[in-house]
């Protein structure tokens, strides 16, 4: 028997009817379950290779490259890509500022393709970078190239939507441009957070243009002259932006018995010469673990002749207007610097530096300004 | 006589045989095999959801984020919200919603979700490789509203940012 559609309409027995009745009932409960089931798994999970990428470009040069993306999350992944700024503070916490707000970003020369994309499960896809570098860039420049997944699942009821995001860090060596110098600004010693362990701290200062991965020995000897302890530091080679300052604490041995004790750094930055530093320290019993005395029994630094003298505890002056203001007249250097008015933002940061002398990022984007100002004169032949 | 120049020719023939093999050949097969890169961040979950009356607080609630990377270096999780939980112009306190980190040997800060990706979690050097499962990390949440809260539906994004140090 043909029904109207030329099809055969097999007839059907009670039993079969029930068991498609059941088949159609549970493909119902399934799709309803289905996006319920996907949210309850609902891994997100992007990888991103590689996370860091060196570059050494000419001045005026473009280049391009990849970056791999997978989407291993239970689920297809809505994805966007794209650039922020890289800071960091100077306990050595990186921070992602607004693309194009730090002297030293080269987010504004770079481009990422495609800026949005869908990514099925299990599936890869490559996202292109581009980078052109400006004739007159010098020094080293940082982005970060964002892979963000875009939260499709809204919460049903109150309560957060998750989102994943990944970074690849972008470091852009303009070649032939680069100068290095770093000062010791600091060498003293601290408590650990925890409150648990004496730590040494040890300042840096990059003075130079160009991003700087500093190494060294930390020695702690007796008065008597014998070492108790000597630590490598910065193994891992943690970096200090260009125009920066990074603290690096330092564990020291809880086995360092309390008393007083020299502290001698001796630092490698890459420079011509190292940077070396000196200072008596004072170590307390506190419980189980040493504790640092930081107040009056730790004397002032003595320095080696080839580096700046060395301080105990923060170099800094305290500042003759409150952070608001510092922080407003900070943004205000940023806009005027960002929109090309680099003489008016000189004159910012200078009023900065006059009110809080210890500014670091004051001091950086000075130096910066004024690097830019004078490659614009040669530009223009003056 | 015949036996002897047979045996000889037996003999000259086998050991022609033998010498017209060819000398030891030797040739080169080159084996690349390519790792590829991980740098993974997995989260257990897209979405938290609560029912909860005013002036009740809920500590049940976490995100599990899995990280693995088979490249040696110092990496850190951040997170921060995109706003406070709201509704329209109505909005429960950023101190009312909170969350703790715990598991790897590294440093948590816990707190309030900040609203510019901030450390959660920095790992310890042995940790700049994690390989086979990962490493998890859970973040618990804890949640209470207000005594005077409209009632509603209140939402926002928390981002989980995994990166490398520069």
């Amino acid at each position: 028997m043909a029904d109207g559609l030329g099809r055969l309409a097999a007839p059907q027995s009670p039993n079969v009817k029930s068991m498609v009745k059941k088949a159609y009932i549970l493909s119902a409960l399934g799709l309803m379950i289905a996006p319920l089931a996907s949210l309850a798994q609902g891994a997100i999970s992007l990888n991103v290779w590689p996370p860091k990428i060196e570059l050494s470009v000419m001045p005026g040069e473009s280049c391009t490259g990849i970056i791999n993306v997978d989407n291993k999350g239970s689920a297809v992944a809505n994805i966007m890509t794209y650039i922020s700024d890289v800071g960091m503070n100077i306990q050595g916490d990186v921070t992602f500022p607004e693309g194009g707000s730090l002297p030293y970003s080269c987010e504004p020369w770079l481009l990422v393709n495609p800026e949005q994309f869908r990514l099925a499960q299990g599936a890869s896809r490559q996202v292109r970078y581009t980078l052109k570098v400006p004739k007159d860039a010098a020094g080293t420049y940082l982005a970060c190239v964002f892979v963000q997944t875009k939260p499709e699942d809204r919460p049903f009821a109150t309560g957060s939507a998750i989102s994943a995001r990944v970074g690849s860090l972008i470091i852009v060596n303009v070649t032939g441009t680069g100068a290095k110098a770093a000062e010791l600004f600091s060498l003293g010693t601290r408590q650990s957070k925890d409150g648990k362990q004496a730590q040494v701290e040890l300042g840096i200062r990059n003075k130079g243009n160009v991003l700087l991965r500093p190494t060294g020995t930390i020695e702690i000897k007796s008065e008597a002259g014998f070492t108790v302890e000597k630590v490598e530091f910065n193994q891992d080679k943690q970096a200090v932006l260009p125009f920066s300052e990074r603290l690096y604490p330092i564990a020291i041995s809880p086995n360092v018995e309390p008393g007083a004790y020299r502290l001698i750094a001796t630092i490698d930055y890459g420079g011509r010469e190292l940077l070396a530093g000196e200072t008596k320290i004072y170590l307390v019993a506190a419980g189980p673990a040493a504790k640092a005395e930081d107040k009056d029994k730790r004397e002032k630094a003595k320095a080696e002749p080839s580096s700046r003298p060395a301080k105990t505890g923060s170099a800094a002056a305290a500042p003759k207007a409150s952070p608001e203001e510092i922080n407003a007249l900070l943004a205000q250097g940023t806009k005027l610097y960002s929109s090309g008015e680099y003489q008016q933002a000189l004159g910012v940061w200078q009023r900065v530096l006059k009110l809080d002398p210890g500014n670091a990022a004051a001091s950086r984007n000075l130096a910066r300004t004024k690097e830019k100002i004078e490659a614009l004169k040669k530009a223009k032949g003056g | 006589m015949k036996r002897l120049i047979l045996i000889c020719a037996v003999v000259t023939l086998v050991g022609g045989m033998v010498l017209a093999q060819p000398a030891d050949q030797t040739a080169q097969v080159n084996v690349t095999a390519v790792v590829n890169g991980l740098f993974r961040l997995t989260l257990n979950t897209a979405a938290i959801n609560y029912a909860l009356d005013p002036g009740q607080t809920d500590n049940t609630q976490s995100v599990v984020a899995n990280v693995r990377t088979n490249q040696n270096v110092a990496w850190f999780l951040k997170l921060h919200k995109n706003h406070d939980l709201t509704m329209g112009a109505e909005t429960i306190p950023s101190a009312n919603f909170t969350y703790t980190g715990s598991g790897g040997a590294g440093g948590w800060t816990d707190g309030e979700f900040p609203a510019v990706a901030a450390v959660g979690y920095t790992a310890a050097a042995s940790e700049y490789k994690v390989t086979g499962t990962g490493l998890n990390l859970t973040t618990t949440y804890s949640l209470t509203i207000p005594d005077d809260q409209t009632a509603g539906t209140y939402t926002n994004t928390i981002t989980y940012t995994l990166t490398v140090t520069p």
